[in-house]
């Protein structure tokens, strides 16, 4: 059955200025029905707000320390129990999402942007640039993401923009494939070839006739490279190579924590656990939605 | 009727769209006797399909049965169960569909892909197999056993529907359902296998659903047709008949909008069938084809006809079925004549060869073609695919770069091999139409955008004139200018092709490749754009070279034909001369292939197998290999050069024209059934 058209889709239908509107939209309004996607908003959206807000909403200050009240277990006082210098870790996860809600999603546009740039050019122009290329992007991928931005992170000294830029770069490669297989099916479009008939410019092929018929590809690679690149923030500075010690961060307050867990302290590593998982599933719910409205 | 293999009684179907319940089938009776076969005509969207899959029980979910029932042997199929309908699938009920190769399961080799069908039914594994063998053999396929160990893309379109109508016919169906079994298959491979259906049905005593929206392939192999409209059946009787004597407004303009019988471009324009196809689900209280029908009453408003009997066994579902044939016509009768093609060739190609490379295999997609256009003629292009039509096409366009040694030539200027590296001048005189409306539109950008870049580049026209200039070319391709901000999505595909055609001309263009314009379209559309294409060259005075498989729209269309086969020309000359013979042998091959509404058979010539492939073409001449002539040794030994055998009129074959036309000219040689490897 799955060969098979659905028979009320072929029809050609004449315009009809009152279902235009409809049409656009079409792809909104099943996104919104999706019980996927609102889910996914929810649980992204809450740490959203806990970024945008942070300090205003943190019950307690989130770098004070309280030596006399260290490593105490969930209370009325402390919803989440306290950390090893008696910090609240409910006020460290709230603002915690700030660092990671700021760096993963400007390092997935940085990759999204130059894996277009690079998808288009090879796909469009093939030949031997294509070639050499892919080859290059092969053997980024064969080395373990992690173990790239780890060395990237070392070279450059840790901090804010070379994770925003080492992220970027390991995702480029990745992007860069995804855009490339769908601007080969777009290329071999008759439109492409009228272009070629006015001598259009490559340049305006690329960005004004094809790109804007590969941004679902795009938009769904985009969703799903974000949940990636939260995940990897999270390991650099698990690893100690995150953004600033300073900061409250989730993937450095595990770390600090973990050793503790033996002795019973659970409530500080488990927290800003379930905070990045929280937030991984939220992302990728909603590039399971996406995908579905695009790709369908 | 009781002795109906399948009975439809008031059949309403619903497709859910947006949450709301639209009717596809309002209410669609129609019976088929055993052995009898039935056609289903009709265009896009008038609920075929619908009809089938109602039949088959394989709607899809969003559908539903809002009335009527359908008997199968008398009994009814709609109370039956998941299990029984699996039987009656296993054991009576068979479809096949257009396209063979979404049929058959890749993963799986065609013998035990086959034989399933009759283990299914409890035969043993060996003995499926032994009976596979003797099915294919049926369906001509002359090497069965080595078919049957291929998978399904190893084998071409053709034989791959062989595979298809075999597993149908296996289980020797009460009813055969066949949805455009022939519609993506060449006029060569096609004409073999309806003449293999036609056959088989009669040996097997099927009853058959026959559903096409060529009316030439339902005249051939249906006895009854049933004619559809908006889901509503308008017309139904004796196929001949309906054909030589329709009695509905919408049969006589779907009759009057196709190119037949030969006629030209200069006798008459095709008629049209005005407006659009009801919206799905409309409501529609009077005669469905009212809003489009030229003889419309205001008692057709009103009251829906009901099926009036016409004679025995017809019935037409119009008040004015005895006036039907007085339809007015829509179309000028008339088109403008066309100034005669003289002058100096204005795109000449010489010794034009382009060798792909292909797996480290030279394919040699074009070989040594030479072809002049003059000013303001129609350059017809036809053969079966594979033969280097489009090829040809894109490397006059400077798309496809030929082989050295080719020379182009553009008013006696040298044209470069690509496009890239020829003056604004030389790209703009030659621009194309394509066959796919929905490939060759940008889809995210607006009618206006589409067509005011190709102005902005090709002439250097900028804002208010480029506009005013895009406003005069919809005019000129009947293009509502309120329309012009839509995305190609929310056209119907003759309007898509209209935006093609008006951005084709944006650059006044000289010479414009018309590559199988017509062919994704329904006929009534085809009507009106090819009068269109007809109405801007005598208008404009530009040359066409037009590619179509449709013998009928290029011997309407164009002045000049040339033929060809494996990358090679095989004939050129005048239309009519192509047409009316003597022709070279393969030429006649292909208009006998071509079947014909007025129901006689021109000589029928059926070529073997398919066209063999470019990258290992046969010795000597390249068709002997299947030529209905063939004359002997030197056919195998030496190609024929292409030589002038009367004024303008060349040819490449061994065999005298005097001959030729004396062998033509008798009665075709006898077809034997003959096995295909």
């Amino acid at each position: 059955m799955t060969t098979l058209e659905d028979p009320a889709a072929p029809i050609a239908i004449p315009i009809r200025p009152d279902e235009t509107k409809v049409e656009r939209h079409e792809r909104f309004r099943l996104l919104l029905r999706s019980p996927t996607f609102l889910i996914g908003c929810v649980l992204a959206g809450i740490w959203v707000l806990c970024a945008v807000f942070g300090y205003l909403i943190a019950p307690k200050d989130p770098e004070a320390p309280d030596v006399l009240n260290k490593l105490v277990g969930p209370s009325a006082d402390h919803i989440f129990g306290t950390d090893r210098l008696g910090r609240d870790v409910l006020s460290r996860v709230i603002v915690g999402a700030r660092s990671i809600l700021v760096i993963a999603p400007l390092a997935t546009i940085l990759g999204t942007i130059c894996g277009t740039a690079i998808g288009l050019v090879t796909g469009y122009y093939r030949g031997f640039v294509d070639e050499a290329t892919m080859r290059l992007v092969d053997a980024i991928l064969a080395i373990p993401l992690i173990i790239t931005a780890l060395l990237a992170v070392v070279a450059l000294g840790p901090s804010r923009v070379t994770l925003i830029l080492v992220i970027g770069f390991v995702f480029t490669p990745i992007i860069a494939k995804t855009v490339r297989a769908a601007v080969l099916g777009e290329a071999q479009l008759e439109y492409v070839q009228a272009a070629r008939l006015r001598n259009e410019h490559g340049f305006y092929v690329m960005f004004a006739e094809i790109l804007p018929n590969v941004t679902g590809p795009i938009i769904v690679e985009f969703t799903v490279r974000l949940g990636y690149a939260i995940f990897t923030v999270a390991t650099l500075s698990f690893l100690g190579f995150g953004a600033d010690p300073s900061i409250p961060d989730w993937g450095q307050d595990i770390s600090q924590h973990y050793q503790f867990i033996n002795g019973g302290v659970w409530w500080a590593v488990l927290f800003p656990s379930l905070a990045i998982a929280t937030l991984i599933i939220g992302i990728n719910l909603i590039a399971d939605a996406i995908s579905q409205v695009f790709e369908r | 009727m009781n002795d109906a293999a399948i009975e439809l009684q008031d059949l309403e179907v619903a497709y859910r769209v947006r949450g709301v319940d639209r009717r596809v089938l309002r209410g669609v009776s129609f019976a088929i006797g055993q052995g009898e076969s039935y056609g289903l005509v009709g265009e896009s969207g008038c609920g075929k399909t619908t009809a089938a899959f109602a039949i088959m029980r394989y709607l899809p979910r969003n559908a539903k049965i809002l009335n009527g029932s359908i008997r199968l042997n008398g009994d009814d199929m709609l109370g039956m169960g998941g299990g029984r309908m699996r039987r009656l699938h296993a054991t009576t009920l068979s479809m096949v569909y257009q396209n063979p190769a979404a049929a058959l399961n890749p993963t799986i080799r065609i013998g035990p892909q086959l034989s399933e069908v009759f283990t299914l039914v409890g035969v043993r594994k060996e003995e499926a197999l032994h009976q596979s063998e003797a099915m294919l053999h049926k369906v001509q396929i002359s090497d069965p056993k080595r078919v049957m160990r291929r998978y399904p893309h190893q084998l071409s379109g053709g034989m791959q529907q062989r595979v298809v109508i075999a597993m149908a016919l296996a289980k020797n169906p009460t009813l055969l359902i066949l949805d455009e079994p022939t519609t993506g298959l060449d006029a060569t491979v096609e004409a073999e296998v309806l003449d293999l259906i036609d056959a088989l049905r009669q040996e097997f005593g099927t009853s058959v659903l026959f559903i096409s929206h060529n009316l030439a392939v339902i005249a051939k192999m249906c006895e009854r047709v049933g004619v559809l409209y908006a889901g509503r059946l308008v017309e139904q009787g004796p196929a001949q008949e309906i054909f030589r004597d329709p009695r509905h407004p919408y049969t006589v303009g779907l009759l009057r909008s196709i190119p037949r019988g030969g006629v030209r471009k200069d006798a008459s324009a095709l008629d049209t069938i005005p407006g659009f196809l009801p919206r799905l689900g409309a409501d529609l209280p009077g005669c469905v084809f009212e809003p489009r029908c030229g003889l419309a009453q205001p008692v057709c408003i009103e009251h829906e006809p009901e099926l009036y009997p016409v004679s025995q066994g017809r019935v037409s579902r119009c008040h004015f079925h005895d006036k039907a044939q007085e339809l007015p016509r829509v179309a000028p009768g008339r088109l403008p004549a066309a100034q005669s093609a003289n002058g100096k060739p204005l795109l000449e190609v010489a010794n034009g060869s382009k060798t792909f490379k292909q797996e480290g295999q030279d394919v040699l997609a074009l070989v040594d073609v030479s072809l002049a256009v003059r000013p303001g003629e129609v350059l017809g292009l036809v053969g079966e695919s594979g033969s280097g039509k489009t090829t040809l096409a894109r490397v006059l366009l400077g798309l496809t770069a030929p082989d050295e040694g080719s020379t182009l030539e553009l008013d006696g200027e040298p044209l470069a091999g690509k496009v890239e590296q020829r003056s604004r001048e030389q790209v703009r005189s030659l621009q194309i139409v394509f066959q796919n409306p929905d490939g060759a539109l940008n889809r995210r950008h607006s009618v206006r955008r589409i067509i005011g870049r190709a102005l902005d580049k090709l002439l250097g026209l900028h804002g208010r004139e480029r506009d005013q200039r895009v406003n005069e070319l919809a005019e000129s391709v009947r293009f509502d200018e309120a329309l012009l901000a839509a995305k190609p999505a929310q056209l119907s595909g003759g309007l898509k092709q209209r935006v093609s055609i008006a951005r084709a001309f944006a650059g006044e263009p000289r010479i414009v490749l018309c590559d199988e314009p017509t062919s994704a379209l329904d006929v009534s559309v085809q009507a009106a754009i090819l009068n269109l294409l007809v109405e801007l060259q005598t208008q404009k005075g530009v040359s066409y070279i037009f590619i179509s498989h449709d013998l009928g729209v290029v011997r309407y269309i164009s002045d000049r034909i040339a033929v060809m086969y494996l990358g090679r020309l095989q004939e050129v000359g005048d239309a009519e001369t192509v047409f009316n013979g003597p022709h070279h042998p393969y030429t006649e091959a292909l208009l006998s292939a071509v079947p014909t509404l007025e129901g006689q058979e021109r000589g029928r010539i059926r070529l073997e197998g398919e066209i063999p492939s470019a990258a290992n073409p046969p010795s000597g001449c390249v068709f002997h290999t299947r030529c209905p002539r063939f004359l002997g040794e030197i056919c195998v030994q030496e190609e024929p050069p292409l030589a002038e055998v009367d004024r303008g009129h060349w040819m490449r074959c061994h065999i005298p024209v005097e001959e030729l036309r004396r062998l033509q000219a008798e009665v075709p040689p006898a077809v034997q059934p003959k096995t295909t490897t």
